[in-house]
């Protein structure tokens, strides 16, 4: 049986076809069947594009040396250089240096390239990009992604973001990278399932996918997940998928990014604050990237991870950055009221509270109530009004629907319903919460404009609707935005709310009208659901912490919402803190009494203890969960503030200046161009070509051009995401290769809420592709251009030849070009280039270039240069297939010394690993033999059992990807013949 | 009696060993069937290594031809238990899909090497000039 890649020519049906995908599947009946796309190139199919089985069409490879040489000197040979070129654009790099990441539309900075660099140099691009917040891990992800897409190892890639920045990050994407993300948010998905038959899986519709990390973990996408893998997989704030249950198997997300990371080739996670707080949780993220890294998830060294990991901080590429003024900060402190003072005393003095609570679960539980208390008052008063409501509800407070809990006493329940009782009472009859009015006040002093809007975030769902109650009655601002829909919005100045509630279609919106300037959208008031990955700087410097979190991490995070690269005002942000102090009725515990300022003084002490890179480090502690989660965890929450003091050797690790240097340090990224034919200008090549293809193409300037639409471009355009398919009244698409323009085009366009008429004109951009392919359809199935030129070396001929070697996957490994000499008379072509260079095909370009310099023009070639190519051709296929033979063992030989260590380092892991887990085995032995079962048991002893499937992975991995067949695929491009 | 020690073999060769214990059943019947195998080896070996330059084919080479020894040395043995743990030893070698598959990675011989070392140290037989490659073999 054949072996079929992309790129054979194939004879199928009586026509050639040149094979796009060919993926190889295993029947029940253990035979494997080919299923073959291909496209016509020959007669009544030429451009068609169909699939074909093997079992059912006899599919007959093309013999590569069968050809039929078509002289191409007209206009300099412009066909045959813009079928080379086409070619040339498809060659894979052969080395880690980055060829694309430099040209994205945006000012990519030194250490954007870094992660990309890192990555590349990898066998596996697995790695963890932890920059402080507000460095553009995005754009260093889309580098990456850019360079990997262009090795011919980025064709299926998902992307996994929180919901709020689903429409971000694919917009990013395309306008950065002309990466096109196909966006399954809930509607998205609706309308595949829509579009497509019931049986057929959603996630292989697109090989580009974007989804929400919430929408992913769903069951009932689970076994579509299973049965589908990607080449590449990212995660976007990984903290999320983090798992938290100490062995116990992790969340719904965590066991979704697992399964999605050991199916996928490279993995990208991303997140500022990777830490939360536990070496387990960091240790699951570590894992995501390479389970055998870790032996030991309570005890590891930055030595086993720091391979996969990088970390930046603000400091430390300052050098770098725009000359920004650094951030101004105000602590706004607001004096409680007398009667406020007096809630907050009841609530820490409460003594049924105490006596009840201690009875009822002991102290800890106790704690974890007052603490629930006092973190709903001082996010507002009504806040602590829902809690203790709810409270009083599932007491049965209520006459009518008492119920009578087993575990209770009856006195202690009624002491405890009479203390809640008195509480709401008192809440109830406070007078206009004080923190309102200072946001009234400065509100009114510094009022928001079409292009200054301000953010509001607030840690309770409750105190952001009051937030919103408020600006309403006060009328600060003149409406609300309405999420739900897509149409007209109130007219003036406008509030938005932003909470886990939103779907992942209403929460984009309202991020996309915050950032326009035409919407009104002049403050958001948002929970934490906003506080991650969004941007909201461009029209936005002003933030408020209208409550403080109780988190580190989650008060970094949100201010990085404003305070991040590009943000053309100095960022300004205010936490509202109230206090008690300076009161007649503040009282004597003060140690003990937690208002603002206790939270504050907590946080000062981190940040006064560490530099200030080993603050941002000290952070990781405080992740936290989804906002819902945070509404009833406040005694975790409690619990981790009063760990502060204990150090992490983790995280003090983290914050070692030795290791940040190490997890920031990378060689110096080396930057290479592409080769091409057309140095003149980027779109030269677009603008030849047209004017050969008769495209209708339109120049604006040297680096941009309009393509007009035709049924080609109209059926390319509709594959792609919806959200950047050209209207049906457009003229075409305009692809420019000014990064800036292209960039002030799209702040342009999402200050004004417009379409962008234009896409950065990147090798990679799907458009280019199309284009591409019209040029190699100039020489279709046999024909080969061929050139004649001057010169003393009478009858040489030189032939350009490439060749490919693909892995067990059908992708293409390594591929070469070489120019092969044959002096007439002589046995032997001679190869002119070094292909274990891997710049090999820079230095046949310029020989192209230079030789095309002496072209003579000629109608066709005379019969002896034919017979000449006809000797030629089999020896040409023959010779470049022993020198790729040659290379494959070059590369072999190269790799096989890290393979074997990297193979070595496993089964010294599987071994350490093994005892790690034995060790736990006998620790959970000795708790059974107590009486105390634990799910982590079962899953260590599952784990135990299956540790040959790591090493096994890596086997699979080396068998699968980097192994490569004997039979590569050659191909003759080109044949230039000295003029008798 | 003497034998092979099982506990010198670790997790999966181990039980694959094992395994392949279980598998030898008839000597006659076996050594016909796991000659025909060893016959058909180098045409696999050269299969294989078409599709995966990394493989390790002069360990290969070496424990193939080792076997063929062991294959004469079972022709010619007496101690029936004897054989059957070198009949196992084969069988493993052959058994493309043991402890650690074959024809995956780069290292997939090095655990036919182990069971085919620890079954003539084991038992003490003498091979003639036995030269593996690897360096695992030291027999």
């Amino acid at each position: 049986m054949s072996n079929f890649h992309p790129g054979q020519r194939i004879r199928v049906r009586g026509e050639e076809w040149q094979v796009e995908h060919a993926r190889k599947h295993e029947q029940i009946n253990g035979k494997a069947v080919w299923e073959i796309e291909a496209k016509g190139l020959t007669n009544i199919v030429a451009g068609a594009k169909y699939i074909f089985v093997d079992d059912l069409d006899t599919i007959e490879v093309v013999d590569p040396a069968d050809i039929e040489p078509e002289i191409a000197t007209s206009g300099r040979a412009i066909r045959a250089k813009l079928y080379w070129e086409a070619h040339l654009r498809r060659l894979l790099p052969r080395n880690g240096a980055i060829y694309l990441g430099q040209h994205g539309a945006c000012q990519p900075y030194d250490y954007q390239m870094q992660p990309a660099f890192k990555a590349l140099n990898m066998h596996r691009p697995r790695i963890l990009i932890g920059d402080a917040v507000g460095l553009g891990k995005t754009i260093e992800c889309g580098v990456l992604l850019a360079e990997l897409i262009r090795r011919g190892k980025g064709k299926r890639i998902l992307c996994a973001v929180p919901k709020a920045t689903l429409e971000q990050f694919q917009a990013e994407m395309w306008g950065r990278f002309s990466i096109p993300f196909h966006r399954l948010d809930s509607k998205g998905l609706e309308k595949l399932r829509q579009d497509l038959p019931s049986t057929m899986n959603p996630f292989f519709h697109h090989d580009k996918a974007i989804i929400s990390i919430d929408t992913l973990k769903l069951k009932k996408y689970q076994t579509w997940l299973e049965s589908c893998d990607w080449d590449v997989l990212v995660i976007d704030e990984c903290h999320n998928v983090a798992d938290r249950t100490d062995g116990g198997g992790g969340s719904a997300r965590h066991r979704v990014a697992r399964r999605l990371a050991e199916k996928a080739n490279a993995v990208i996670l991303m997140s500022a604050t990777p830490h939360d707080g536990t070496k387990h949780g960091f240790a699951s993220l570590i894992k995501l990237l390479d389970r055998t890294r870790i032996k030991d998830d309570s005890s590891f060294a930055s030595e086993d991870f720091i391979q996969h990991f990088i970390r930046r901080t603000r400091s430390q590429v300052a050098d770098q950055i725009e000359n920004r003024a650094p951030r101004k900060q105000l602590i706004c402190k607001i004096p409680m009221t007398g009667d406020e003072i007096d809630v907050l005393r009841a609530i820490h003095d409460g003594d049924k509270l105490t006596t009840m609570l201690s009875k009822r679960h002991g102290g800890g539980q106790r704690e974890l109530f007052k603490t629930t208390l006092i973190k709903s008052f001082l996010s507002s008063p009504y806040a602590l009004l829902e809690t203790v409501q709810k409270k009083l509800k599932s007491l049965g407070a209520d006459p009518d629907r008492r119920i009578k809990t087993k575990h209770s006493n009856e006195e202690d329940r009624e002491q405890f319903i009479n203390f809640l009782e008195d509480l709401e009472h008192s809440i109830q009859s406070l007078g206009e919460f004080t923190r309102f009015k200072y946001l009234k006040e400065y509100l009114t002093k510094h009022p928001t404009k079409d292009d200054d809007r301000i953010v509001i975030f607030t840690e309770r769902l409750r105190t952001m609707r009051e937030i919103e109650k408020f600006l309403l009655k006060e009328k600060l601002v003149d409406g609300v935005f309405d999420a739900s829909s897509d149409g007209k919005q109130p007219a003036g100045r406008l509030i938005a709310t932003a909470d886990g509630s939103l779907s992942d279609i209403e929460l984009p919106r309202i991020v996309k009208a915050f950032q326009a300037k035409t919407k009104g959208i002049h403050i958001l008031v948002a929970t934490n659901v906003a506080s991650e990955g969004l941007n909201l700087h461009t029209c936005c410097h002003r933030l408020i912490h209208f409550d403080l979190p109780w988190s580190l991490i989650t008060l970094e995070q949100r201010n990085g919402r404003i305070d991040r690269l590009g943000q053309e005002s100095t960022p300004e942000i205010f936490y509202f803190a109230s206090t008690a102090e300076g009161s007649t009725k503040h009282f004597a515990t003060k140690e003990s009494f937690k208002d603002d300022f206790w939270i504050i003084d907590k946080i000062k002490k981190r940040v006064e203890t560490a530099s200030t890179d080993m603050a941002e480090e000290a952070m990781a502690k405080f992740v936290e969960g989804e906002e819902e989660e945070v509404q009833n965890t406040s005694a975790y929450e409690e619990g981790r503030i009063d760990q502060v003091d204990d150090v992490d050797p983790l995280l003090a690790m983290l914050a070692n200046p030795d290791f940040a240097a190490a997890a920031a340090k990378t060689d110096g990224v080396n930057r290479r161009r592409l080769p091409t034919l057309f140095e003149k200008s980027p779109s030269d090549f677009i603008l030849k070509l047209a004017k050969e293809a008769k495209l209708d193409v339109v120049e604006a300037d040297n680096t941009a051009v309009t393509v007009k639409m035709d049924n080609a471009l109209r059926f390319e355009t509709a594959q792609w995401p919806r959200e950047y398919q050209p209207d049906n009244d457009s003229n075409g698409v305009t692809l420019d290769a000014d990064s800036k323009r292209v960039q002030s085009f799209y702040r342009h366009a999402r200050a004004s809420n417009a379409e962008v008429d234009r896409s950065f004109m990147n090798e990679i951009h799907p458009l280019i592709a199309l284009l591409e392919n019209t040029a190699i359809g100039f020489f279709p199935g046999r024909k080969v251009p061929t050139v004649t030129l001057k010169g003393d070396d009478k009858n040489a001929v030189y032939m350009l030849v490439q060749s490919t070697l693909y892995n067990k996957r059908n992708d293409a490994v390594d591929q070469f070009w070489q120019i092969l000499y044959h002096k007439k008379g002589s046995p032997d072509l001679k190869p002119l280039f070094n292909m274990n260079e891997y710049d090999h095909a820079v230095k046949i370009t310029a020989w192209l270039n230079d030789h095309l310099s002496q072209i003579v023009q000629k109608s066709d070639l005379t019969a002896n240069e034919r017979r000449r190519i006809a000797d030629l051709t089999r020896r040409a296929v023959d010779t470049m297939k022993g020198l790729t033979m040659e290379c494959r063992t070059n590369r072999s030989n190269k790799l096989r010394g890290a393979l074997t260590e990297e193979i070595n380092r496993i089964k010294a892991w599987e071994s350490a690993r093994a005892s790690y887990l034995e060790r736990l085995v006998n620790e959970g032995k000795d708790l059974q033999a107590q009486g105390v079962f634990s799910i982590q048991g079962r899953m260590v002893k599952s784990e135990l059992e299956s540790i040959h499937k790591d090493s096994d992975a890596y086997r699979n991995f080396i068998d699968s990807y980097l192994a490569t067949s004997s039979e590569p695929d050659i191909r003759i491009l080109g044949c230039l013949v000295v003029e008798e | 009696m003497s034998g092979v020690k099982l506990e010198s073999l670790h997790g999966r060769i181990r039980r694959s060993y094992e395994e392949s214990l279980r598998n030898v059943g008839n000597h006659a019947e076996c050594i016909q069937r796991l000659r025909a195998e060893l016959d058909a080896f180098p045409a696999l070996l050269h299969q294989a290594s078409a599709v995966n330059e990394f493989l390790d084919l002069d360990l290969a080479k070496s424990v193939h031809r080792t076997c063929l020894k062991l294959m004469a040395f079972c022709e010619t043995s007496t101690n029936s238990q004897h054989v059957t743990f070198v009949l196992a030893a084969i069988h493993y070698f052959v058994n493309r899909l043991d402890g650690s598959p074959d024809f995956f990675g780069l290292d997939g011989f090095e655990d036919d090497a182990v069971v085919v070392n620890t079954v003539i140290t084991d038992l003490a037989i003498n091979l003639p000039t036995i030269q593996f490659s690897g360096s695992k073999e030291s027999a």
